[in-house]
């Protein structure tokens, strides 16, 4: 194995892990107050958010890696890179670009959807099952839309449910989240690994940046209007030198012949 | 109540490196040596005492709050524990001697904890003493138990075997999440001004042996129906136990409800 394939899985991994970190700071999370509609955001822990977008982003990212290696999406030669396990050497890499971006593409999608219903749906319970007006008591104006919110939250609470700003925060918080793990994922399964040994290294280095990302935020925020988003070099920090560390191990186990 | 000694955690970390280690070698040494495959629910007494071990690693952590749930710190505890896992594995495969394989992984895993939880103090500032030392703990037993449970799952934890017969299969996936549900579920459940350690471990014994029964089940697709029934029949005796004992200490520290009858109609 030639070094600067290690050194590119290395990267990757590390740029992978600090777009999912990063992507975790959008997310409107909520806990458990937000389950009971009385903070914003989506009612559930980050991990376990992380983990649906991420799982989603997988599903999608393998179908169409699939899809490319059975030749249903024509795309010469990248089933043969796969094989001999030289995707991501410098000609490699060249010579498949654009594939590798339309398998990250499909992580993106399927991590956005995830997110999108997870924070849409909900909105419908709690405005017709809970009754309560979708609003952030973060910010005083919606910076998206500018409608008043302060007059609209529950005294004792925390806003309710998941207003216009925060769906545009989980959106582009899957869109990192996606595109981190379709890229874990790839890389790993470019570089030898099977599919469920990629898979579920992926998944595990996706969980350790999410976690890693939801303790800088303490559990909860609300999306990029949140105080709490200034957090965020923190967790790139963070975030790159973890994922780092868990590429040089991925890259290891590559050069010992997977 | 009477106050009763805490385990001091680093005897329970060496319970559970030591003896975890032991059992999973026994139970491959036996295996491979009688070329037999009933000896693999030796590895599960390794998982157990491997989860004991980072249970009582989680609840030393999360009793400072973290603020995001105690589930997250076992799946990040997998998440580190799983590469380096695999790494360790696979340099006792390449060396030629697999007993070589699970001290690596151990020693990768200890490595790797140690960098996520001066991350997470250092960087991250979340100002908790035993982040630190928890970290290196947690992700050593999630190292132990994934082995621990790969044993007693497919009978042997060898690279090559855990790619082919636990990855490829797909029965990684209940690795990963029941693997660690008994080492984040105790303190989760039993967390409050209340805790007591011996009742919350009492329940890392239990859930780790409902993970074994499961464990065993899935044995059938991997080794046979004997290995299987062995590993199912001793966890359910044995899980039967750990839920009395659990069951004893949950009434001992339990408050009486006294029925006083409703109240009176009128005032008297």
């Amino acid at each position: 194995m030639d070094p600067i394939t290690l050194a590119i899985v290395v990267i990757g991994i590390a740029i992978a892990g600090l777009l999912v970190g990063i992507g975790v700071h959008f997310v409107p999370v909520g806990g458990a107050p937000a389950a009971m509609a009385q903070a914003t955001g989506i009612g559930t822990g980050t991990t376990m958010l992380a983990m649906s977008s991420g799982a989603l982003g997988l599903i999608s990212a393998g179908l169409v890696t699939q899809e490319i290696m059975s030749g249903k999406i024509t795309y010469s030669g990248f089933s043969q890179a796969v094989q001999s396990g030289t995707l991501f050497s410098l000609s490699g890499l060249q010579a498949n670009l654009l594939a590798i971006v339309l398998i990250v593409v499909a992580g993106i999608v399927g991590a956005m959807l995830m997110m999108v219903i997870l924070a849409v749906m909900a909105n419908v319970l709690y405005a017709f099952a809970i009754g309560v007006p979708l609003v952030s008591a973060k910010v005083k104006f919606d910076p998206i839309t500018g409608d008043r919110q302060d007059l609209y939250v529950t005294r004792g609470t925390e806003g309710h449910g998941t207003p216009t700003v925060a769906v545009i925060s989980s959106l582009i918080g899957g869109l990192l989240g996606g595109a981190g793990g379709a890229l874990c994922y790839i890389i790993l399964y470019g570089s030898g690994f099977s599919i469920g040994t990629a898979a579920f290294v992926a998944i595990g280095i996706f969980f350790v940046n999410s976690v890693l990302a939801s303790y800088n935020i303490t559990g909860t925020i609300e999306g990029f209007h949140d105080p709490k988003f200034n957090r965020v070099p923190r967790a790139i920090i963070a975030c790159t030198i973890a994922s780092f560390v868990l590429g040089v191990w991925a890259a290891a186990l590559i050069f010992l012949g997977v | 109540m009477t106050e009763v000694k805490e385990y001091d955690w680093n005897m329970l970390a060496g319970i559970g490196i030591v003896g975890g280690l032991i059992f999973i070698y026994a139970a491959y040494a036996l295996n491979t040596m009688m070329n037999v495959t009933y000896f693999s629910f030796l590895g599960a007494v390794g998982a157990i005492l491997a989860v004991v071990w980072g249970a009582d690693a989680v609840r030393r952590i999360c009793k400072y709050g973290i603020g995001t749930g105690v589930p997250s710190i076992g799946m990040l505890a997998f998440g580190m524990g799983l590469l380096a896992t695999l790494l360790g594995l696979k340099i006792g495969d390449y060396a030629g001697v697999v007993y070589v394989g699970p001290v690596a992984a151990l020693a990768i895993a200890l490595i790797q904890g140690a960098i996520i939880g001066y991350l997470a103090n250092a960087v991250l500032k979340m100002k908790i003493p035993t982040m630190q030392l928890g970290m290196i703990f947690i992700a050593g037993a999630a190292s132990i138990i994934l082995m621990g449970f790969t044993v007693t799952m497919a009978g042997t934890f060898t690279y090559g075997d855990m790619i082919t017969k636990v990855f490829n299969t797909g029965f990684i996936a209940p690795l990963f999440m029941i693997g660690a549900l008994p080492m984040l579920h105790p303190f989760n459940a039993c967390l409050g001004p209340d805790e007591d350690q011996r009742r919350t471990l009492t329940l890392a014994v239990e859930a780790s042996l409902l993970s074994t029964i499961m464990f065993g089940i899935f044995s059938i697709a991997l080794i046979n129906v004997v290995s299987s029934a062995i590993t199912v029949v001793l966890g359910l005796i044995a899980w039967a136990y750990a839920y009395l004992a659990y069951f004893k200490k949950v009434k001992e520290s339990g408050v009486p409800v006294v029925g006083t009858g409703l109240l009176p109609k009128k005032e008297a």
